[in-house]
């Protein structure tokens, strides 16, 4: 019997303790969900890519340029489809398409007739398809055709054509590039396209060739070839799998960037379970004093409350995975039309069983260190209370649950943010968020000890009294409470930061509007209408430029020789001119008018240079400093320049930002298209200005800004709400666990407030001390963790993301007026009834 | 169980300064002799007495129950032999809380040797019989906070002799009740040390109670000063 004695003793004691420290499993089995839901989802999101890969590209292969794809790329497409490779083209722009409530920014896809490679297009009605390829007609996603507010059968204006809405389509390949940020697209045939005159000259559009590769061939070994025989075409050309792999590594950073919070939670759970084991077993002493005087070994007491915290830790991960599962099948429901493929999310048994071990040990770990006291607990505890104590012995058994507990942080956050020296920064980092928000804590609240008038009301004194009574868990409520308040802190910040960086202010400047594509002879006419709608305002000149040469060298040999990225090569700049630097702009090296050149420049602009004032990153890209040379080809034209300065360029401004800028006038006579910056009109005057543009110059595309913002809110609000789910998570892992410690501290309260009544003080008198220790313990915790987390917030926002932070102070205000009423009313709920109770039965219940 | 306490002191250490706490303490404790012991609050009864029944070590000095040397024993052999020879009854009875009062008589017999040879069935019917036998047949799933006072104590000493320990050690037993109950209580204890023929000590302040047993033994600052043989 006695071989099974701990057991039974763990599964009797538990009766008393399950309820109690229940509450504090909850707060494990949320980290654990959080972290198993965010793993299993990752793995979802990696298969439905590979799975999907070929699907996602639309071949095997793409090819893609930001110019029309060049006569001897089209050699190479005709010999490929000679040695039997499918071969379809596509171009794709994207172009502001007018709504019954303004603009909205679309994808407009326009295929020839191989295309899709990939898939099986399903429109409804059926048929819609085919009408693409033969008249003027669009098909779309069905969700694509609401936001437009168009049905099938109606008409939609664009460009110069009027086309027809055919009906919806699925199951087409998607481009996961832009459909990300403006949703899925509307297709129509080139042909199409051509006749709406959108893709005139200096229109933001790539073409594409999809190919298909016969099955007998490697898809990578053609890619490689491809590349070579396409050497200096400017063309781009990636595989599926490449295309998938980056795909997945892409959801793999943002799952493990979340699963850092699922980690925070975990952790809190752990400090949770850690503060309910140090409570229970300081209640437990006299009945283990008793055990012990009955015979009971140290090892045999000790092994029952070890089998308690197993048994609850195993009991909080099961229910945690079971979180999980369901966080896992409800994320792509979250981020729907943000995911461009189906996760279709699937139980994987390994997952879930180590989330079960991960939550057990963690769970553990963090109740080992309070349980060690039950081997101090010496059997005459029994006979009297101040024995109970006894100098700590367990020191070597401390050392090694503690080290064990730092061993398992620190692989618990290599393991999650996938990197050795990223995850020990991560866990030094949560070590210290851990230890300044104890420090912060105790350091507030001693203040306030101290600070406080020996004169202040006998409540108030009272009250904060509370806060240092003996097992009150004061540390733990505000650790936990802080932690909370912490990541809500440092979300409300990002968040800030994030819109900011979208706030469009009339008063500053912003534009309501912005045209692209206005001709060079349409440049009067869009001027005199812009003036008519009472905006006058000068249109800017775009030039299409590519890079030709750099310091003399030839930009493919540098491109050849990595010494330029390949990108910056290839691509086509937009460049302009202009006398003035922009308020988006700030100079940092050589001089904006030529009054100020240097030597170099001078010399080189008698030489013919024009002189270009390079962005910052660009030129440091190039290698390139003040005085420098710098040659463009401006459609076929070689224009030698200098580099005249240097400038750093604000781009999280929705105005139009430029890598290069010439002088004025330098490139009069150059190919130019227009953009127009329309300044702050009111609504009404934005829709009339929108349709007299669309009837008068209908290759003109209008951007509506607020549809732009609309559309990155959108998508940022979808990531928003994951990371506020997870948030989420934690908080109410730290909301549990300061319920729990509230609970905990319940009977102590009880007895005072029975001393206090009995001493002659009346109901309100008691509510009130209650009332301040609750509110200060709320105050000082949420206090503490939303200031850091603002920190935390800032350094964010201004070190990773290089944006500028926003403290959202009156936010910040109501968050911690609302977690102080928050915490008072959970300390109420808790602590309520018992205050109502005649104190003589207090008094004799408690002995 | 005969009970020899040879030389016996102990002393606390208290802000770097040895508090003695018993000093020079010999006794002999005879088979199945039922002594008391008497003082005022601070004199070392309880030091005494855990002492004594192996609960804490003597800084100086021997204690021997029967023919085990408890002084030699390891913490855990001293928790091996009170599993199978010591009884306690404490003065706020400290039944454990989460358990049923049959559960808490059940436990001694868990942990002891004997148990050990026992079927989960016997062991519980000797516990059920025990409660019987102190009138609790009627109350054996009841928790602790659904019995009262004197209920509890009851419980208290059928546990305390389920395992028919050699020696039994009670704290103020009646302390916490009140002068009927008491007075049932104490004679329940005799009635089931006669029976098994436990030695037992009592601590006690109650001068009647004590003046009921074998010898009163006087401990006052440390020193069993004064011992009275009837």
């Amino acid at each position: 019997m006695i071989r099974f004695f701990a057991t039974r003793l763990a599964a009797r004691e538990s009766r008393a303790g399950f309820r109690r420290i229940g509450v504090f499993m909850g707060a494990i089995a949320l980290g654990v969900g959080a972290l198993t839901g965010l793993h299993g989802f990752q793995q979802d999101a990696a298969e439905g890519v590979r799975a999907e890969a070929r699907e996602l590209l639309g071949g095997d292969l793409r090819i893609q340029s930001g110019a029309a794809l060049s006569d001897s790329v089209q050699a190479v497409l005709g010999t490929l489809r000679d040695r039997g490779f499918q071969v379809a083209e596509a171009v794709s722009l994207a172009s502001a398409l007018p709504t019954s409530s303004g603009s909205r920014l679309l994808q407009l896809n326009a295929v020839d007739g191989a295309y899709p490679l990939t898939g099986i297009p399903e429109s409804l009605p059926a048929g819609a398809w085919q009408r693409v390829r033969d008249e003027a007609a669009v098909v779309a996603d069905a969700r694509v055709l609401e936001q437009l507010g168009v049905e099938v059968g109606d008409s939609l204006r664009l460009g110069q054509l009027q086309v027809v809405v055919a009906g919806s389509v699925r199951g087409l390949p998607v481009d996961l590039g832009v459909q990300s940020i403006v949703g899925p697209p509307l297709f129509l045939s080139l042909a199409t396209l051509e006749g709406s005159g959108l893709l005139g000259f200096g229109s933001l559009a790539q073409f594409r060739a999809f190919v298909r590769v016969p099955a007998a061939l490697d898809p990578d070994t053609e890619a490689r070839a491809l590349r070579e025989t396409l050497r200096g075409e400017g063309v781009n050309v990636q595989t599926a799998r490449a295309e998938a792999e980056s795909l997945a590594e892409g959801f793999r950073s943002l799952a493990r960037f979340l699963g850092l919070v699922g980690l925070m939670a975990l952790l809190l759970g752990g400090i949770g379970v850690a503060s309910a084991v140090h409570v229970y077993v300081r209640e437990r002493i006299p009945a283990i004093a008793v055990l012990r005087c009955l015979g009971a070994r140290q090892s045999t007491v000790f092994r029952a409350y070890l089998l308690q915290a197993l048994a609850l830790g195993a009991l909080g991960s099961l229910l945690g995975v079971l979180l999980g599962v369901g966080l896992q099948f409800g994320l792509p429901r979250m981020l729907a039309g943000f995911l461009p493929f189906d996760p279709s999310p699937r139980i994987r048994p390994l997952t879930l069983a180590a989330g079960l071990a991960v939550g057990s040990w963690v769970a553990l770990l963090f109740a080992l260190l309070p349980l060690l006291r039950v081997r101090e607990i010496p059997p005459l505890a029994a006979f009297r209370v101040e024995v109970e104590g006894g100098a700590p012995r367990q020191v070597l058994p401390r050392l090694l649950a503690g080290v064990a507990l730092v061993g398992t942080l620190f692989l618990l956050s290599v393991a999650q943010v996938g990197g050795v020296l990223p995850g020990i920064i991560f866990a030094l980092a949560l070590s210290g968020v851990l230890g300044l928000l104890a420090a912060l804590s105790r350091g507030i609240a001693g203040a306030t000890r101290w600070l406080l008038p020996a004169g202040a009301p006998f409540v108030v004194r009272q009250g904060l009294s509370g806060l240092f009574r003996p097992g009150n868990q004061t540390g733990a409520v505000l650790t936990a409470m802080g932690f909370g308040a912490f990541l809500i802190g440092s979300l409300l910040v990002a968040e800030a930061g994030l819109r900011a960086g979208l706030t469009l202010d009339p008063d500053g400047g912003e534009p309501s509007l912005v045209l692209f594509d206005v001709q060079t002879d349409q440049r009067e006419q869009v001027e005199e209408l812009l003036a008519g709608a009472g905006a006058p305002t000068g249109l800017i000149p775009v030039v299409p430029a590519r890079l030709s040469a750099v310091q003399g060298v030839p930009i493919g040999t540098l491109v050849a020789d990595d010494v330029v990225p390949g990108w910056m090569g290839r691509r086509v700049y937009r460049n302009t001119w202009r006398a003035d630097l922009s308020d988006t702009e700030r100079l940092v090296a050589g001089s904006w008018a030529s009054s100020g050149d240097g030597e170099a420049v001078q010399a080189a602009v008698a030489d013919g240079a024009l002189r270009v004032s390079l962005e910052a990153e660009v030129a440091e890209s190039l290698g390139l400093e003040v005085g420098d040379a710098i040659s463009w080809d401006v459609q076929g034209r070689i224009v030698p320049a200098v580099v005249s300065s240097i400038r750093e360029v604000n781009w999280a401004s929705l105005r139009p930002n430029f890598y290069a800028v010439f002088d004025a006038g330098a490139l009069d006579g150059a190919p130019t298209t227009w953009i127009g910056l329309v300044p702050g009109l009111a609504p009404e005057a934005v829709g009339r200005l929108q349709d007299s543009l669309r009837v008068q110059v209908p290759n003109v595309s209008v951007l509506d800004v607020s549809a732009v913002r609309e559309t990155v809110e959108r998508v940022s609000g979808q990531v928003l709400r994951v990371l506020r789910a997870l948030a989420g998570f934690a908080t109410a892992g730290g909301f549990l666990v300061l319920f729990a410690a509230l609970l905990t501290g319940r009977f102590r309260r009880r007895r005072e407030s029975a001393l206090l009544k009995t001493l002659g003080a009346r109901a309100p008198t008691v509510r009130g001390v209650l009332l301040v220790e609750y509110a200060v313990l709320g105050g000082v915790g949420a206090a503490a963790g939303l200031l850091l987390g603002a920190g935390g917030g800032v350094v964010l926002l201004v070190r990773l993301f290089g944006s500028t932070a926003l403290v959202p102070w009156s936010t910040l205000g109501a968050t911690w007026l609302g977690l102080v009423v928050l915490t008072v009313a959970a300390g109420w709920s808790v602590s309520g009834p018992v205050l109502r109770e005649p104190p003589l039965v207090v008094l004799r219940d408690e002995g | 169980m005969r009970i020899e306490l040879e030389g016996v002191e102990k002393e606390y250490r208290s802000g770097g300064q040895a508090l003695p706490v018993l000093q020079g303490v010999d006794l002999v404790v005879e088979e199945e002799s039922v002594i008391s012991i008497l003082g005022p609050s601070g004199s070392g009864k309880t030091t005494l007495l855990g002492i004594m029944a192996g609960l804490d070590r003597p800084t100086r000095g021997t204690v021997r129950i029967g023919d085990t040397d408890l002084t030699a024993l390891t913490e855990d052999g001293r928790a091996g032999f009170r599993a199978a020879h010591v009884g306690f009854v404490f003065q706020t009875f400290h039944l454990l809380p989460s358990l049923t009062a049959l559960e808490n008589v059940q436990v001694p017999l868990e942990l002891s040797p004997e148990g050990g040879a026992l079927a989960a069935r016997e062991i519980r019917e000797r516990a059920r019989a025990l409660l019987a036998r102190v009138g609790l047949e009627e109350r054996t799933h009841h928790y602790p906070s659904q019995l009262s006072g004197g209920e509890q104590q009851r419980v208290a000493l059928a546990r305390a002799f389920v395992t028919r320990p050699g020696v039994l050690f009670a704290d103020e037993p009646t302390g916490n009740l009140d002068r009927e109950t008491g007075a049932k209580i104490i004679a329940l204890l005799e009635e089931l040390n006669r029976d098994a023929r436990t030695t037992l000590v009592l601590v006690t302040h109650d001068l009647s109670l004590a003046e009921r047993t074998d010898r009163v033994l006087h401990i006052e600052g440390g020193r069993v000063r004064e011992e009275v043989r009837r």
